[in-house]
């Protein structure tokens, strides 16, 4: 690490300014190594959700006198797998699109970056509504947010990603509503890119919460 | 957050310099340079800095009354100044105070003052984000204290506030909701604070500053940051969880739906025993400037002292269960943890070693800074002695929640983070003011509060040992800690008394600098050796007029001295012919504005609608809304802020308007 | 105009290159859910490690490729590695503190 910035650090200020913003020691944007940055802090945010999810699941199944109730059964056993596989696969595509998006702006392919925006808005959609319609179906089993601590848990950890996809399609619904009017050209493809980081992230996120959550017994 | 911090987006594309831009923030741009509005809509980092001293401050004394009020409570067996239900309110309230209102917020004053100007830069990264961390910070600290006069009593729990003690059926008061609310809002601040001078120190320094030339302090701070990054997630996820729990009947603490209460000391100690270093470090940067100048020496083993501070926030979070040893841990863990916790003692004792061999054989000069630093060296050196005895997991089960513990963690944070950034305010008071405190008033202030200090923390390693338990509202005659317990409560008094000499020097040496007619004490009234004594006092606006390139470590103190034959430093220039004038004009700078403001306005209303009515929760929302959007719309700096002649150098601080500078790029594109 | 054009340069077009890395993951999210029906193909004990390659394979794919970690500075690299790894460290020693791995029951009685 400290070599790098070594390097740069002598080609520092002195460096013409480019369309970024001024030069960095780094050579790397503010905007960029500080959303980096915050990514590195969120997996500790959601370690520590999934550790929580993990370990609570383990205690229900083995909680003294909640081996035989009803209220075992309201845990794991009610997950839809081929229902969560397909919208794990509609998140995972509008990755796809996120970065196509990305690609477009940086050639200023400005029709394309919004089909692609549009896309990856409606992929993340589809995947909340599928999650909306996985958390109406556990309510009507009676699995709800209090109802034990493998549902409290499951709840909040889902619940944590389905409010930072949520954030993600307001941030791309923003960035289209300025791509309509003329104001996302190549210039701003970095704040795109950056905007990008986030929601692989959060699709990243839920590649591990599809595996441990779901499909590991 | 850093996606709305970037402004081009907001800016029609090819806008060139000369250019009107229309600017698309719906409130006008703040322009008043001076008064009350000219603080709330500051972007300047040294502003934002002195604000964040003075509530520091002012929390300061909220919590020593505190303190006070917890001492008089045990100045005698029976007491009843408080009642225990009070009692327990304040100590918690004693301890969250002092931890995330005053010596964490104290260091992020000295961190936003000094990182751009120790780095050579004009501003922080993200100066609006920098006002955000404030004002979040600010609103979170209040909010923490209205649980006193809305919340039905204040937290209390304790300052860990341990599960199932925090859950509704044993705190059924609002005091708990307003702490996990509070601290939450307190920890957005922080982390906000964390990104923003961390890719300040990796970004913005000036040519030829390398990290290896950084001084000690901006070390110090860039592994603090990291730290906070890193640690304040696990935080939030445990104050989530106790939030959902008490607000939303979840069952994360539930014991009786089978839920682990061991879960949530796991969270908290992952961030706490971190914290622990979020809260030393900074002062041990500060000491690390202090010595060397005041001993005419460079620091000792610079490389030890920085790899030293890295190796500390590293294994900082690898020892968090030596606080739990008497839960139950199972003995494997219990002797990792003891082993691990031993180890993180060698780099401390690395930096003590340090601080010593620079003093030693230099001519030291006594004054308050250098008081105040070797005070922090001996006081801290008590504190780590005092635990590494509990490292040792069989001493621990004695001493856990017994005075030892509280004494202990005295010595470390006051004996060790007070004292240090009391030899900072001495140290940088001219820098930031343009004024020297008084330093015979400085030297009594030091001796007593050092005095008042031991007398009141020293004897609760006696009372612990004896056995009296920390957080006991009373005790009685009979227990035999009726002595020391007295002792402990004149301490506080003659810590106060020190306090008030302070406070004191503050007025009278601004006093009677303004009766000599404001003499100005130079750029560099102690002959120091980083870059911000090279810029006049107090700094200008604008920090530098020309951006220093760096040739080495000390690049300041080796422009002022060279080296005779015998190696010895012989003066070879005066600081006046190597300091900058401060004189630049028209250097461009963020511009001022409303929204970090009115974004973190809107929390604390958020946490008022979480505990009492949902329905508050709607202006909140709509408040937070409000600043986000108008602050992404609202380009960072106003295309007219800048027009006339720049300054001798225009490459500094926070220059998102690219287009007004565009010559064209010569290196590779950032991106891809 | 002219530093659009510069622009150009600097960003190769990788679009077929994500086109490939999506089908990738789109094959292992497809593996990962034949896991699932046991009754067509019982991977026995080895489901769950497979389970977890396949987890660490798209989680690499996507932060090397979608995110341009590949191409990016290693800073980003690196820092974004210390926050897995740390929570990977500090998260299994807690679990591990809870006797999480352990067979048996967990609870006493
Ligand atoms: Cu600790």
């Amino acid at each position: 690490m400290a070599e790098t910035m070594t390097a740069a650090a002598d080609t520092g200020h002195h460096e013409a300014h480019d369309d970024h913003g001024h030069v960095t020691n780094t050579g790397i944007s503010n905007e960029k190594l500080g959303m980096w940055l915050f990514l590195g802090s969120e997996c500790l945010l959601f370690g520590g959700l999934i550790s929580t999810f993990l370990l609570y699941k383990k205690k229900l199944n083995t909680f003294p006198g909640f081996e035989n109730t009803t209220v075992n059964k309201l845990g794991a056993d009610l997950f839809d797998i081929p229902f969560t596989s397909v919208s794990s696969f509609v998140l995972l595509m509008s990755s796809l699109t996120m970065v196509l998006a990305v690609s477009s702006l940086q050639r200023d392919d400005q029709r394309r970056t919004r089909l692609w925006l549009m896309a990856t808005a409606l992929l993340g959609s589809t995947f909340l509504a599928g999650q909306v319609y996985e958390f109406t179906a556990f309510l009507n089993e009676g699995l709800g947010f209090t109802t034990n601590i493998f549902s409290s848990a499951f709840f909040t950890l889902t619940g944590f990603h389905g409010a930072h996809v949520l954030i993600g399609i307001v941030i791309l619904m923003t960035m289209y509503a300025q791509a309509l009017r003329g104001r996302l050209t190549s210039r701003n493809a970095e704040a795109l890119e950056i905007a990008g980081l986030y929601w692989h992230f959060v699709d990243v996120v839920w590649v591990v919460i599809f595996v441990v959550v779901y499909l590991i017994k | 957050m850093a996606l709305v911090e970037r402004e081009p987006l907001a800016l029609p594309a090819g806008a060139s310099a000369g250019t009107a831009i229309e600017p698309l923030g719906v409130l006008a741009r703040p322009a008043t340079k001076t008064g009350w509005r000219a603080w709330v809509t500051t972007v300047d980092h040294k502003k934002i800095g002195i604000m964040y001293g003075v509530v520091a401050m002012f929390f300061f004394l909220v919590g020593g009354l505190e303190a006070t009020l917890i001492r008089l409570q045990l100045a005698q067996p029976n007491g009843s100044i408080l009642s225990a239900d009070v009692y327990n309110q304040v100590y918690t309230m004693h301890g969250v105070t002092m931890v995330f209102l005053v010596i964490m917020p104290m260091a992020a004053a000295f961190a936003n003052y000094l990182l751009p100007l120790q780095i050579g830069a004009r501003d922080v990264a993200f100066p609006r984000l920098n006002a955000l961390s404030f004002w979040v910070f600010l609103f979170g600290g209040l909010f923490l204290n209205r649980s006193w006069f809305v919340g039905g009593g204040g937290p209390d729990c304790g300052w860990f506030c341990y599960a199932p003690n925090s859950g509704v059926t044993f705190s059924p008061t609002h005091g708990v909701d307003f702490y996990s609310i509070g601290l939450q809002i307190a920890g957005v601040a922080s982390l906000i604070g964390s990104v923003n001078l961390i890719v300040t120190v990796l970004n913005m320094r000036a040519p030829g500053m390398t990290l290896f030339r950084m001084p000690v302090f901006t070390w110090m701070q860039l592994v603090v940051q990291m730290l906070l990054l890193f640690s304040l997630p696990v935080i939030t996820v445990a104050l989530f969880l106790l939030s959902f729990d008490r607000n939303f009947g979840s069952n994360f603490f539930n014991v009786a739906q089978g839920a682990d209460p061991l879960l949530w000391q796991h969270l908290f100690w992952i961030f706490g025993h971190p914290e622990v270093y979020i809260l030393i470090l900074p002062s041990f940067g500060i000491v690390s400037e202090i010595i060397p100048v005041m001993a005419r020496k460079p620091i000792y083993g610079y490389p030890f002292m920085v790899f030293s501070g890295i190796a500390i926030g590293f294994m900082g979070f690898g020892v968090w269960a030596h606080h739990m040893f008497a839960s139950g841990l199972g003995p494997m863990s219990v002797a990792a943890f003891s082993l691990s916790t031993m180890f993180i003692a060698v780099p401390t004792g690395v930096k003590i070693l340090n601080w010593m061999a620079t003093m030693w054989g230099g001519k030291i000069l006594y004054n308050t800074p250098m008081l105040f630093s070797a005070g922090l060296v001996a006081m801290f050196t008590i504190g780590g002695l005092s635990g590494v005895t509990h490292a040792i997991a069989p001493a621990d089960t004695q001493q856990t929640d017994t005075y030892y513990i509280v004494a202990h963690f005295h010595y470390v944070l006051f004996g060790g983070a007070l004292l240090g950034l009391f030899a900072g305010f001495y140290f940088w008071w001219p820098k930031i003011f343009g004024l020297m405190l008084n330093d015979k008033l400085g030297k009594w202030h030091f001796w007593v509060t050092l005095v008042g200090f031991n007398l009141t923390f020293g004897p609760m390693h006696i009372l612990g040992l004896q056995g009296m338990s920390r957080r006991i509202q009373t005790y009685q005659s009979t227990d035999g800690f009726t002595f020391w317990n007295q002792v402990a409560t004149l301490g506080v008094f003659i810590i106060g008394a020190g306090l008030i000499l302070f406070l004191y020097n503050c007025v009278h040496s601004y006093r009677t600098w303004k009766a000599a007619g404001r003499p100005n004490p130079g750029p560099d009234p102690w002959d120091a050796r980083s870059l911000e004594w090279s810029i006049p006092s107090p700094t200008p606006e604008h920090n530098f007029d020309v951006v220093p390139e760096i040739h080495a470590q000390d690049d300041f103190w080796h422009r002022k001295y060279g080296e005779d034959e015998r190696g010895r430093a012989v003066r070879i220039a005066t600081t006046e012919s190597v300091a900058q004038k401060g004189d630049a004009k028209g250097v461009h700078l963020p511009s001022p504005s409303f929204y970090p403001l009115i974004l973190a306005a809107g929390l604390p209303i958020i946490g008022y609608g979480v505990i009492f009515n949902r329905l508050i929760a709607i202006p909140g929302v709509l408040l937070f809304l409000f600043g986000i959007y108008g602050w992404a719309f609202e380009p960072a700096t106003e295309p007219g802020d800048h027009e006339g002649d720049h300054g001798h150098d225009d490459h500094g601080g926070d220059d998102h308007d690219g287009a007004a500078l565009a010559t064209p790029a010569t290196e590779e594109a950032p991106v891809g | 105009m002219t530093s659009t054009a510069e622009h150009h340069e600097a960003h190769p077009n990788r679009d077929a290159t994500y086109v490939k890395v999506a089908l990738i993951l789109a094959v292992i999210t497809g593996i990962e859910t034949f896991t699932y029906f046991e009754s067509v193909l019982d991977f026995g004990r080895a489901t769950m490690p497979l389970l977890l390659v396949c987890m660490g394979l798209k989680f690499y794919l996507i932060a090397a490729y979608f995110m341009h970690l590949k191409w990016d500075k290693p800073i980003l690299r690196r820092t974004f590695t210390v926050g897995i790894l740390l929570a990977l460290a500090v998260y299994i020693i807690t679990l591990t503190a809870f006797r999480f791995w352990d067979a048996v029951d967990v609870m006493p009685k």
